[in-house]
């Protein structure tokens, strides 16, 4: 059975680490380098990402500003280690909250069956349809260019693949022996998903987690980017990028380097993303 | 049949919940569209509310909009770009977002399926490893580092292309380039995988059995089949380089749909934020129901699933 794979692969990644492909290795070192410098930015950096000081304005690179300064003499570094601190949470953030709806709504469709199944999903195609970026820009509009705002428009977007994924594995598991066998000693509906049917789906989840995080990363860098999306003086990628553009002919490394943190955290993401897809997914394998 | 019916009800229950939602949702938006210039006399307020409609009640005003486009195909007038109306800035802008759309999917097509069935059918090689690694930094790779990269090299370091605007060939190099670089790459990535389930299949080594050239077993007999994950994605795709644009006309100047898009999202243009959004809404979903139905034809085993 595909469970008792998933489930012993799962239990025991210490001893498989070093058989890894060694481009998952490095990702998974790069992506705990990201979180080790974003949660410990105060203490790597001497200077604050917004202490400004105009005669140090538009620096190159060098040994007190690693990666140069900005327009307003604010240091690089610091602020593209601030800015990940910012972006690496929404995204986090985010990608838990769309798929726990995304589990929540799928399980409830899969699960009810019948004409609730189908309105319910019609309501996930109509929305699959749209480009989620027009539903974020709209919900922007309504809730504010804030962390909030920006909360709310990449969770309502993100919950569509979760919620079909779920439909469909909950459809899948409902009716095995133990899952009958549990309703019929009395189980409640609620308790028979959660300790039966959900468990079974960690490996999916888990694929569908991997890969939410990067395309939130992008999605808010790409609304901060076009000024749609949150304001200075939050620093994030996004915004980052955005500020560096106006000087893009004359100070590349203002748009280069913010642009190549959100390059490298997506392909560790996506390498990473695309393994466990390969490891517990065997269904979606090449999607 | 039964299917297409199906596609094409679904189809118009969708755009009328579009429509619907966006109406609304323009609504609830806080602040009007004159909150930010100088307080305006109370008079002028009242014919500028009488002008956009904005003094009837809300579903006076959506149904009056729906009839509008119906009758005469007008999204009503735009509020900051005075004296024109919506449908004039779409009339002008669309073909701009079209042309540049459609180079890039073509683009897009030849590179990632020329890439993709080489990296199949050479499974394991350097040739395989190196278009695989191109494939997953171009879905890595944020598109403003691209432009920026293109616009470095390109247009300042060589100064052999324009960085912007949208007037000669030359200037539609580098937008359709970067445009179609994302697509591209997820193109690779799916005919890679799709060519390879193809690969082993039965009928495959048949034909490989009875002696067939290579090359025909690989264009006749595995692309063909191979095809139809991807035609599939080009509803999901097409979204995709609409989305694309949006940073792409922005970088490079290209006076398409998206950048009045996002102007109009700027200056809070209801009319014409919601003109656009319907024209897109509009496009995808006609596009899914095509594909919907190229889907039934080109793969029998569809027709009767559904």
């Amino acid at each position: 059975m595909s469970t008792a794979n998933t489930t012993a692969e799962l239990s025991q990644p210490k001893s498989k680490f070093f058989s890894l492909p060694k481009a998952v290795i490095v990702s998974v070192l790069f992506i705990g380098l990201l979180a080790f410098v974003t949660l410990f930015a105060p203490i790597l950096t001497q200077f604050d990402y917004d202490s400004q000081d105009v005669f140090r304005s538009f620096q190159l690179p060098n040994l007190t500003h690693l990666f140069g300064t900005d327009a307003l003499g604010r240091d690089l570094f610091s602020r593209l280690l601030y800015g990940g601190r910012v972006s690496m949470s929404i995204a986090l953030v985010t990608a838990l909250s769309s798929v726990a709806i995304g589990i929540c709504y799928g399980t409830l469709a899969g699960y009810a069956g019948g004409w609730t199944e189908r309105v319910l999903m019609r309501i996930v195609d109509i929305l699959y349809t749209l480009p989620s970026l027009i539903i974020m820009i709209l919900v922007m509009l309504v809730f504010g260019r804030d962390l909030f705002g920006i909360f709310i428009a990449l969770s309502i977007t993100g919950w569509l693949g979760t919620a079909r994924l779920m439909r469909a594995q909950v459809k899948s598991w409902k009716n095995r022996p133990f899952v009958e066998a549990a309703r019929a000693l009395g189980m409640g509906p609620l308790r028979t998903i959660v300790r039966h049917i959900i468990p079974n789906c960690v490996g999916p989840i888990i694929v569908e987690l991997s890969y939410q995080i990067p395309t939130n990363v992008l999605a808010e860098a790409f609304l901060s980017f076009l000024g749609i999306g949150l304001r200075p003086p939050i620093p994030s990628w996004g915004i980052l990028a955005e500020e560096g553009w106006k000087t893009l002919q004359v100070y590349p490394h203002l748009t280069i380097f913010p642009g190549i943190a959100i390059f490298l955290t997506m392909l560790a993401f996506n390498i990473l993303g695309d393994h466990l897809r390969d490891k517990l997914d065997p269904v979606l394998r090449g999607r | 049949m039964k299917r297409i019916i199906d596609s094409v009800v679904s189809t118009l229950i969708t755009l009328t919940a579009i429509s619907f939602l966006t109406f609304v949702l323009m609504k609830i938006v806080p602040g009007g569209p004159f909150d930010g210039d100088k307080a305006l006399p109370p008079e002028v307020m009242a014919s500028l509310n009488a002008k956009f409609r904005l003094d009837l009640p809300w579903y006076e005003q959506y149904g009056l909009y729906i009839r509008d486009i119906f009758t005469d195909f007008n999204f009503g007038p735009s509020i900051k770009y005075i004296g024109r109306s919506v449908t004039e800035i779409i009339g002008d802008s669309l073909p701009v977002s079209i042309e540049l759309g459609t180079y890039s999917i073509l683009l897009a097509l030849i590179v990632g399926l020329t890439l993709g069935t080489l990296a199949a059918a050479c499974r394991g090689t350097w040739a395989d490893f190196t278009a695989m690694i191109l494939a997953i930094s171009g879905v890595s790779l944020p598109s403003f580092l691209v432009a920026a990269l293109a616009i470095l090299v390109f247009a300042q370091g060589l100064n052999i292309l324009p960085a912007a605007f949208w007037d000669g060939p030359e200037h539609r190099i580098l937008p359709t380039l970067v445009l179609g670089l994302r697509p591209a790459a997820i193109i690779a990535r799916l005919t890679r995988s799709s060519v390879l389930e193809v690969l082993y299949q039965d009928y495959v080594r048949t034909a490989r059995a009875k002696g067939l050239a290579p090359f025909r077993v690989l264009f006749f007999h595995v692309l063909r089949n191979a095809l139809v994950p991807v035609i599939t994605v080009l509803g999901p795709l097409s979204a995709q380089i609409l989305t694309g644009s949006f940073v792409i006309e922005y970088v490079f100047s290209v006076p398409g749909l998206a950048s009045h898009f996002i102007q109009a999202v700027t200056n809070r243009d209801y009319p014409l934020i919601m003109g656009v959004t319907l024209l897109y809404a509009t496009f995808l979903v006609v596009l899914n129901l095509v594909v919907d139905v190229v889907y039934g034809i080109v793969d029998p085993r569809m027709r009767t699933g559904g």
